[in-house]
């Protein structure tokens, strides 16, 4: 099962460096309505300028979206090279995943606060 | 050293005992201390004992029907499989084996491409028609006046071009499986956070996997309204589905299941909300 997270990983990469997904992007919805961004708001630009090492970019369109991209990237090519290497993986004990958990919703929260603040300033 | 976990038979290295997490299949194994006065002392020669979960080991869970296609046939175990995880979602999740993803995974991707593709085909169909009304939905947004920009939510709806209508139902199975892992993947991090995973992200992937069933129903031939009852179908199997496989409370679950929703539901429904109301409003 982690192989097929590892092959999303690689996957989202693709998507991001290779095909047009922003002129696809749709309109969001709530800032349709409100005018404020979402909680996910700037994650698609987020993914696709990182893939294209624009970093600065990718940060100010989303802190949270360039995290996880960033991630996501780095933890399918350790697993995949993991899997190369025929190594087991290394199981994480779960205060330590309810800990990362955790911290990941603060994320999503302090990510929407930023994007709020920086849409209304 | 080297130890074999309890459900899946797999080997891992670990460098402790007692209880952790397998490497392969997630469940949580108890290795016992061979210096313990207690336990039993490890077999000779072999790996350290290893026991399926605190604190006494569960009896197998009996296989869904759809992990039984093989004797049963594609069509009727997926069918009987979907009436037990639609209909009975408590009765169901409560006895279905957890260690058996790639069945709860291939239900879902089966499920939600057949979905797909018949939403795509009546999009094409009624297009002309599902155009015009969302082109008055659109207009009701107060930033989203000028229909250019949307010309894509257009295409969509209306089925869009040949080659488009064939990239979707190519791409169809791919969207469903990145669909399925994501959102099991959110859910299981919720209920991480809440303290609400004992049985491991396997449980998890089972119950979205097979509460896709629910999604089924999304492919009714009723623009926007058979989606929204089978999404909150779905929404109500998951809840029910993770309170059962992963032994918690109600509370938790629905938590667990609603929290991320609740979140795109404030991105989506609420946009949709705002101007269909204010359409009604004005009538």
């Amino acid at each position: 099962m982690p192989e097929l997270f590892a092959l999303l990983g690689v996957a989202s990469f693709l998507a991001a460096r290779f095909l047009p997904v922003l002129a696809l992007a749709p309109l969001c919805p709530f800032r349709a309505a409100t005018g404020l961004p979402c909680a996910s708001c700037g994650m698609t630009h987020a993914f696709v300028h990182l893939s294209r090492g624009e970093v600065g970019a990718a940060l100010l369109a989303s802190p949270l979206g360039a995290v996880l991209a960033a991630s996501a990237w780095l933890g399918s090519s350790l697993d995949l090279a993991r899997l190369a290497l025929g190594l087991p993986r290394p199981a994480l004990p779960e205060p330590v995943l309810r800990r990362a958990a955790r911290a990941g919703l603060a994320a999503v929260a302090l990510n929407w606060a930023w994007l709020l603040w920086r849409g209304t300033a | 050293m080297l130890a074999r976990c309890a459900h899946c038979q797999k080997t891992f290295e670990t460098d402790r005992f007692g209880v952790q997490g397998c490497p392969h299949c997630g469940q949580q194994v108890h290795l016992a201390d061979p210096s313990a006065p207690p336990l039993p002392p490890p077999a000779a020669g072999g790996a350290p004992p290893v026991s399926g979960g605190p604190p006494a080991p569960e009896p197998e869970a009996p296989a869904a029907p759809f992990a039984r296609r093989r004797e049963l046939g594609f069509l009727r175990s997926w069918l009987d499989t979907w009436k037990l995880a639609a209909l009975q979602p408590a009765e169901f999740f409560r006895a279905v084996r957890i260690s058996d993803t790639g069945a709860a995974l291939l239900f879902g991707v089966a499920t939600l491409t057949v979905s797909s593709w018949l939403q795509t085909l009546y999009a094409a169909l009624m297009g002309a028609a599902t155009r015009g009304m969302v082109e008055q939905m659109l207009r009701q947004l107060p930033q989203a006046g000028d229909l250019g920009t949307n010309a894509w939510v257009l295409r969509f709806v209306s089925g869009g071009s040949a080659f488009a209508i064939a990239a979707r139902l190519a791409g169809a199975p791919f969207f469903a499986l990145a669909g399925l892992l994501v959102s099991a993947g959110v859910f299981h991090v919720v209920l991480l956070a809440l303290r609400g995973a004992p049985r491991g992200f396997n449980a998890t992937l089972t119950v979205v996997g097979y509460a896709s069933a629910a999604h089924i129903i999304g492919a009714a031939p009723v623009p926007l309204l058979a989606n929204l009852v089978g999404f909150v179908w779905y929404l109500a199997v998951v809840a029910i589905g993770l309170g059962e496989a992963q032994r918690i409370p109600p509370g938790k679950a629905w938590t667990a299941a609603l929290l991320p929703f609740g979140l795109f539901c404030v991105c989506c429904c609420g946009g949709i909300a705002v101007p269909l109301l204010g359409a009604l409003g004005r009538h």
